[in-house]
């Protein structure tokens, strides 16, 4: 290092150890930089899959994740399909019916217990008056919600998702006043009830859409379906009912009805269904308007296998008997979700008048 | 306080934390303490009125029957009301193809295999009792021939029609169904009060004087005209004819023991080509094919009826259900001759253009040129307006 003559050795020493100092501070800051660009370079470019990678040339990876729900594995039944009854009961009385139907099938008792808290599950699906029969009769629900009460339920939730004005449809049909009525609460949804359900191993709904809300605390689940022809999938009974918990653009399963009926049999496993057969819509539905396609059925049918239940009323309250069953049900028996042979279930039939 | 040596080795913020305020007021403080607790206050306010809401609000918007607003909403065809003195309407609202699906759910496939365009719907609602609602579903189907189909489909066989200028009409206790035109119309009534068929008859009236009027298709004047059919009997498939994927654009109508039907194909060769695929059709479902009669006759082998198709020019002719060889021969024959009686111009609108390119509304009416079917050249039905109470 070349020094001025004028300078004092300590002087030049003084300097030469201040310029060692600069270059290592030197080359503390470029190696911080370029540290620093490295990881920025590796985080923003280096492939997605790749550690510490933060690629995302299309911003999907940015999205906010939806979270996925499941239902209780096994869903909400207490028996194994193998011990499955069907029970049946004829006549106009139709708490009367009713009670006799579930009799059958063991009792309420047997699935209700004290404390429970308990979401029927009606069709609501149409703006129609309850007399053309494109929804729940509202005095079977009525009649339900007042036994699941007397068996000691804490808390009965009525739940549906139509298309269209959900408030329309619970008023026309007569639902929202039954269920008013008989003091349970009626959930009608709004876009922030849905989450995403997972039904692992579901054909068209494996994380779809769902109406979750009103399942929060639920610990039974007891669906109740009228009987109706569809122009679709021939028939419209308690598998299909489940059909007004999803949500989304549910109507492109269309293209492959049954298939999605069977899905629905997978996603949910009811406490038990009740198949309302007090009035059967037989033709043009599912939405019917036409009193001269209701007939009156004067039936009610209670099962904790749907499949069964659905056969019955295809054959005995349709009377399609000397049809094929639809499709749907060798789908979903063939994943062991129910018995379309109901005479192979233990049946009692009772008549009440 | 660090040393010369430490600030240099420091990276970045070479002069160290600095703190800008070094104080703050308790009237600050207690303000924002404040503020807290109102925020506070406020959320939990909202849970609770989320989990306790006010029914008389749900019975509020269920319950609306304010008159629809008045002004020259979009009614596209439709008369500025179809309430009677005593009623009143709610929003009309139109549906299309994309949102179909909404108003009328798994059923909406039916419609569209019928051409649909759109749907008008709009609630009737009675001002002294507005629990008695009539609802109307204004269906454009596109064509004439459409709109016959749908109501065909949708009325049951025992079912009859009254015939108007432009359409048919069937009525039931609490419903009413026409076609006028292009147009299906479905009033459905809640009850079957005589105040609510008095609102179903003025909606048929008001609607067939209002809309534009079409020629029956065709196919009327074989059946109905020709061979004296009962005009409720007959049926338009504008595809999916018998479950058949080829069959498009068939006119069958239904006899006492068997069900005929009639397509007018571009060519003979075409016709030719059609019948074969008929024939296999009817094969597929036979457990027996033999010839008899110059025919191919299949019998089904699940309702051991007989089905067989001939040609004549452009026209193909079938029967379906008949009991015997002799009697399916019969209607074959029958239909030959009707279509062999039926005049020119008739002929030439079934072989004019296809059913699914009728003009659309505000491309010119369908006048009622030569060839032209209407209503009041079918024989009158002898089904009364609406059926009595049974």
């Amino acid at each position: 290092m070349a020094s001025h003559p004028c300078e004092e050795p300590d002087d030049v020493q003084a300097r030469a150890e201040h310029r060692a100092i600069e270059r290592r501070t030197f080359l503390k800051q470029a190696g911080a930089v370029a540290g620093l660009a490295a990881a920025a370079g590796w985080a923003a470019l280096a492939p997605a899959r790749w550690p510490l990678s933060l690629r995302d040339r299309d911003g999907e990876r940015a999205k906010p994740k939806p979270r996925t729900l499941n239902l209780p594995a096994g869903g909400f039944a207490l028996e194994s399909l193998a011990a499955a009854k069907l029970g049946v009961a004829r006549g106009t009385d139709i708490p009367k019916m009713l009670r006799g139907a579930i009799e059958a099938i063991g009792g309420l008792n047997r699935f209700v217990r004290t404390g429970d808290v308990v979401l029927v599950k009606p069709n609501v699906a149409f703006e129609r008056p309850a007399v053309l029969g494109a929804t729940t009769n509202p005095e079977v629900l009525a009649a339900l919600v007042q036994l699941v009460y007397e068996a000691g339920a804490k808390e009965v939730r009525v739940v549906d998702n139509p298309i269209e004005s959900p408030e329309s449809c619970f008023h026309r049909s007569g639902i929202y006043q039954a269920a008013v009525d008989t003091k349970a609460r009626v959930y009608l949804p709004v876009s922030g009830d849905f989450e995403t359900l997972n039904v692992a191993g579901a054909t068209w709904i494996e994380n779809w859409p769902f109406f979750w809300r009103p399942f929060q605390g639920v610990d039974k689940v007891i669906g109740v379906a009228p009987v109706k022809d569809h122009n679709l999938c021939r028939a419209s009974m308690t598998t299909k009912n489940w059909y007004g918990l999803l949500g989304g653009r549910r109507n492109q399963f269309h293209q492959d009805i049954h298939g999605i009926i069977a899905d629905l049999a997978f996603m949910m496993r009811p406490t038990f269904v009740v198949l309302d057969g007090t009035r059967v819509l037989h033709r043009c539905g599912p939405t019917g308007g036409n009193l001269s396609d209701v007939r009156e059925g004067r039936t009610i049918v209670a099962s904790t296998d749907s499949l069964a239940a659905d056969a019955f009323g295809w054959q005995d309250l349709l009377q399609r008997g000397d049809e094929a069953l639809p499709n749907y049900f060798a789908l979903a028996a063939a994943r062991g979700l129910g018995n379309p042979d109901w005479h192979a279930l233990p049946l009692r039939e009772v008549r009440v008048g | 306080m660090s040393s010369p040596q430490k600030k240099d080795d420091r990276l970045f913020v070479r002069d160290g934390r600095r703190s800008y305020r070094r104080s703050y007021s308790l009237t600050e403080f207690r303000l924002g303490l404040g503020v807290v607790v109102v925020l506070v206050l406020i959320t939990a306010w909202i849970l609770w009125k989320g989990a306790h809401s006010d029914p008389a609000l749900f019975a509020a918007s269920v319950g609306n029957d304010a008159p629809a607003a008045s002004g020259p909403a979009d009614r596209g065809p439709l008369p500025p009301s179809l309430a009677a003195p005593g009623w009143h309407e709610r929003t009309l609202a139109w549906f299309d193809a994309t949102n179909l699906y909404v108003k009328i759910n798994g059923r909406e496939d039916y419609y569209k295999s019928f051409g649909f365009q759109r749907l008008g719907f709009v609630s009737l609602v009675q001002d002294a009792d507005t629990t008695r609602i009539v609802d109307v579903e204004f269906f454009d189907q596109g064509s004439a021939a459409n709109a016959l189909g749908a109501q065909s489909g949708e009325r049951s066989p025992e079912q009859g029609v009254q015939v108007g200028a432009s359409g048919f009409i069937n009525a039931s206790t609490n419903a009413m169904f026409m076609t006028h035109g292009r147009y299906y119309v479905r009033a459905i009534g809640a009850d079957t009060t005589a105040a609510t068929r008095a609102q179903l008859d003025h909606v048929g009236r008001v609607l067939a004087a209002h809309l534009p009027s079409e020629p029956l298709p065709w196919a009327y004047a074989l059946f109905a005209g020709q061979l004296g059919i009962d005009p409720g009997r007959v049926a338009f498939m504008p595809e999916n004819a018998f479950s058949f994927g080829f069959a498009r654009d068939v006119y069958a109508a239904r006899l006492e023991d068997s069900e005929i039907f009639v397509v007018a194909a571009p060519t003979e060769a075409a016709a030719k080509e059609l019948a074969q695929r008929f024939e296999k059709g009817f094969a597929d479902l036979a457990d027996d094919v033999r010839t008899a009669s110059g025919v191919r006759w299949a019998r089904d082998r699940y309702l051991a009826t007989l089905a067989g198709v001939v040609t004549d020019g452009r026209w193909l002719i079938g029967v379906r259900g008949a009991p015997d060889v002799a009697r399916g021969r019969a209607a074959l024959d029958g239909l030959r001759a009707g279509l062999r009686a039926l005049p020119s111009e008739v002929i030439d609108r079934a072989f004019a253009k296809p059913v699914a390119t009728q003009p659309g509304p505000g491309e010119g009416t369908a006048e009622a040129g030569p060839g032209a079917v209407s209503g009041k050249d079918l024989p009158p039905a002898s089904e009364p307006a609406y059926p009595e109470e049974r």
